[in-house]
């Protein structure tokens, strides 16, 4: 029996995240956001029970966290959503508006699972799951909106009017999740006491059941007091992640 | 974002750095020295064996949430989320030790 801890994490780095569809106001089509920067880190702790000469039984618990912010939405064609600008109407009515998209989106995985493991000679095989990972994913989203419209037609004094509208959303599905991983890894000693190794992973979480959807908006047109209005849902959601992956490993074995 | 050809290039080299280590290692004649200070790592009387990853992983995640149109004064809209991250290439790297 040993028992082995494991802490893993990607450098980060800036990804790019599709949205087939704008979900503030549904109007844009295709959307991508600028997730900077994609976060991940995995820990992990796990029992090795040896029970023959080849194979061994694995049970463990895995964190996985994952947090992308997400940035800078455009539109198919590349213009940006997040906007400052200002403009002429007709003479002596002008107009002024600033708009901004925030979002992010967080997944946390407490992954409970039992696995085999078999070791040959040169290699090691295993093969990890679980049919109740515990899986949160939320993406959480706000609108803010403000127009000016200014009337300046002499001899009357300029007058402005003034819309400022938010909106704020929460996409959020906690269920239980299916995890399944497989990993390969070919060694050789080069000492007695140092092996390096060829590795090469595969994994696959996927989750199915009821989210909950939250929008809460407020429109003001001063010196007017804000109308705010609240709603949510339930609907059926579905997550799901997929990595393969590989490199190379050290050990030492003292 | 990174081509996938970034990804092949990595394995193609990780596979052929792997290969020359092995051809050096079975023609030297004495095996590859003992790194010196190694010869033992415990603690407490537990033996350790540590070990470290370094790769290179595809990572696709996608989420979806219908929801329906908002009630609201204002002409109806859907509100469903439907995001994609495709293909993102991302070096990973791992420690872990076995007691």
């Amino acid at each position: 029996m040993s028992f082995e801890l494991i802490a893993r994490a990607n450098a980060k780095k800036d990804v790019n995240v599709q949205e087939n569809e704008e979900y503030v106001f549904g109007g844009e089509q295709g959307v991508t956001w600028t997730g900077s920067p994609f976060e991940r880190w995995m820990a992990e702790g796990r029992f090795n029970y040896r029970f023959s000469t080849v194979c061994s039984a694995l049970v463990g618990l895995r964190r996985d966290h994952i947090a992308i912010s997400l940035r800078d939405p455009r539109d198919s064609a590349g213009n940006p959503l997040n906007f400052d600008d200002s403009g002429t109407i007709f003479p002596g009515l002008t107009f002024e508006r600033h708009q901004r998209y925030y979002s992010d989106l967080i997944s946390k995985l407490w992954i409970p699972y039992i696995g085999l493991e078999v070791v040959g000679p040169g290699y090691k095989a295993s093969l990890i799951g679980s049919p109740f990972a515990a899986a949160e994913f939320k993406v959480p989203a706000a609108l803010l909106f403000d127009l000016t419209l200014t009337v300046n037609i002499p001899p009357f004094p300029p007058s402005s009017t003034q819309l400022i509208a938010s909106d704020s959303l929460l996409y959020r599905v906690a269920r239980p999740a299916v995890f399944l991983e497989g990993s390969f890894q070919y060694d050789l000693n080069l000492t007695s006491s140092l092996t390096v190794g060829l590795w090469c992973r595969a994994s696959l979480m996927s989750l199915k059941g009821q989210g909950s959807w939250s929008h809460d908006s407020m429109a003001q047109v001063p010196p007017s007091p804000p109308n705010f209005d609240s709603q949510s849902q339930e609907n059926p959601a579905s997550y799901t992640i997929q990595t393969l992956g590989g490199g190379i490993s050290a050990v030492l074995v003292l | 974002m990174e081509s996938p050809c970034n990804g092949r290039k990595f394995f193609v080299c990780l596979f052929t750095l792997f290969i020359l280590i092995g051809v050096v290692k079975n023609a030297s004649a004495q095996g590859w020295p003992e790194i010196p200070g190694l010869q033992s790592l415990n603690l407490g009387g537990i033996r350790i064996v540590p070990e470290v990853q370094i790769g290179y992983e595809n990572f696709s995640l996608n989420f979806n949430l219908p929801a329906a149109t908002l009630q609201s004064p204002l002409p109806p809209f859907p509100s469903t989320l439907d995001l994609q991250l495709k293909d993102a290439n991302l070096w990973i790297g791992s420690l872990s030790a076995a007691f």
